[in-house]
């Protein structure tokens, strides 16, 4: 599903954010991406979501070569794909059903079809008596759950978090950790970027970490 | 976790659904922002109006030539010694002239008669009261005859021998001509320059929406909009400026020839003719209203390409 092969990503001559980094990612698998801050996990999930390009290096991610991907092929490439982020980038003149339902009619469905699709999906986040809500009318995690509901609503085959625990009391984040395994066990491909260990660990999935940019551990739980 | 979203639209159906949605939003973004969306129209429909009016007043020159070029006459002064048999045939021998539709005496008693009554003219008559004038021949061209052809026929009319002196006056057509002319060339060189400004105007009024859509544009992206989706509402945007641009081009251009009309009776009359200046016809309205939403249309499709694709 996922295959990085010697990749490398440098912001110019000095600044080298990825240094030969190769794993592979089975369909289906759910994996953590950890490391420190500048440890390279946000430029992994820039380089997957083609956000970023690669400099070096060959990937492949749901059988399209990322580094060769035209301008044509990028936003169909991109409706494969659901990107959560950790400033969960919510529009804030919208209410959080048309937040949600957005990604849908950019797919070409009718608002209304868009809209009961969102409707289900909040409600299995557990959002279903805010759809009316604007963005700033929410707790971080409820944003947090906005931007995942808005991520699997149009059925990804891959999902990507950055950060997704981030503002989160461990209580919210147990619950949101909950919700990727209930993702994941639909056959949906997840990866997360975060730097929480403790919930990495009750979690018992692989976990790759990085180091200043380089891949120095690829843990596969027995 | 249920996850339903199956059977995608097919790609005509993604189209015009996002061109509906884009329709509705293309006027919702103007709405957002009224008062630099009505500064933006007052700036294109000024722009529209410039070159309309110098292309209203061309048009208008145009039909007043023509008109004047077929109504304009000859007149052959007959020799004093010239007897009513003389006349006769040469009025005879004229009509015969395949340039020359009539014929038509005017007794130098008329002719006093109209210098008499013309108030810069009658104190002159009244010291050359008893100048003996010629008889006169007005001669009224065909419709078809042009000028050059006329030119031609009062050069061979001049020679005749019962003829004393032929009046073509064709400098006043030349002049016409050339001021017509002149606002032909103005008003390409206004359509280039107007034209100029409606896109960079635009472009930086589009420019300015799409950086105030920063986010949501960006977002969109991420979310697999192609550029053309994205694109679509600023178009439509750019179509709706055109249009109301062009509608108030028209107001401004009824306006001005209803504010124009006494001063422009008034300069007509004293050439002797009656003359109304008309803003055009309804099709031709339509065809200009037409044009001005596809300028803007591409002014915008240029516009937004180039700031999208930056994003």
């Amino acid at each position: 599903m996922i295959s990085f092969n010697r990749v490398s990503k440098s912001y110019g001559k000095h600044n080298k954010a990825l240094a030969d980094v190769s794993f592979d990612v089975e369909a289906g698998e759910m994996l953590f991406l950890t490391g420190h801050s500048g440890a390279g996990k946000t430029s992994i999930l820039k380089l997957i979501m083609r956000i970023e390009t690669i400099s070096y290096g060959q990937a492949e991610v749901n059988g399209h070569n990322i580094r060769h991907l035209s301008d044509n092929q990028l936003p169909q490439y991109r409706r494969d794909l659901g990107m959560i982020f950790q400033d969960h980038r919510l529009l804030e003149n919208r209410t959080i059903l048309d937040n949600v339902a957005m990604s849908m009619w950019l797919r070409g469905f009718t608002m209304k079809e868009s809209r009961k699709q969102a409707r289900v999906i909040l409600g299995q986040v557990g959002l279903a008596e805010k759809t009316r809500f604007y963005p700033s009318q929410l707790s971080s995690g409820q944003q947090q759950r906005v931007g995942i509901a808005r991520a699997i609503i149009s059925k990804p085959a891959i999902l990507l978090a950055d950060e997704p625990t981030g503002n989160l009391d461990p209580d919210l984040s147990l619950e949101l950790m909950d919700l990727f395994m209930r993702i994941n066990k639909n056959g949906t491909t997840v990866v997360i970027a975060s730097h929480d260990l403790i919930l990495i660990k009750r979690l018992r999935k692989r976990v790759l970490v990085l180091d200043s940019g380089r891949l120095i551990d690829d843990y596969r739980p027995s | 976790m249920n996850q339903t979203v199956d059977n995608q639209p097919n790609p005509l159906k993604r189209w015009y659904r996002g061109h509906g949605r884009a329709f509705l939003g293309g006027w919702r973004m103007p709405l957002q922002t009224p008062y630099s969306s009505l500064f933006t129209v007052i700036t294109l429909a000024i722009c529209f109006y410039l070159p309309l009016l110098m292309w209203t007043l061309w048009q208008n020159f145009d039909g007043v030539q023509q008109q004047w070029q077929n109504q304009g006459s000859v007149a052959v002064f007959l020799k004093p010694n010239v007897g009513e048999q003389q006349r006769q045939n040469l009025q005879q021998e004229l009509l015969q002239k395949n340039l020359i539709a009539a014929v038509t005496l005017v007794a130098k008693q008329t002719i006093k008669a109209d210098l008499s009554d013309d108030p810069q003219l009658n104190q002159v008559i009244a010291v050359i009261d008893d100048y003996d004038l010629p008889d006169q021949l007005m001669l009224k061209p065909h419709e078809a005859a042009t000028v050059e052809q006329l030119k031609t026929l009062a050069k061979q009319l001049q020679l005749h021998p019962d003829i004393d002196y032929v009046s073509f006056d064709a400098d006043w057509y030349r002049q016409l001509q050339a001021v017509t002319q002149a606002l032909y060339y103005l008003t390409q060189g206004s359509i280039v320059i107007f034209l100029t400004i409606v896109l960079v105007f635009l472009s930086h009024s589009i420019g300015n929406e799409i950086a105030a859509h920063k986010a949501e544009i960006g977002l969109k992206k991420l979310l697999g909009a192609s550029p053309g989706q994205i694109r679509r509402r600023f178009l439509y945007s750019g179509f709706y400026y055109g249009v109301l641009a062009g509608l108030l081009a028209w107001l401004l251009l009824v306006i001005t020839l209803w504010w124009m009309k006494k001063p422009l009776m008034a300069l007509t009359e004293s050439f002797g003719r009656a003359f109304s200046i008309h803003a055009g016809s309804l099709s031709q309205w339509f065809l200009f209203i037409t044009l001005c939403a596809l300028i803007t249309w591409l002014g915008a499709r240029i516009s937004s390409s180039g700031h999208i694709h930056k994003l």
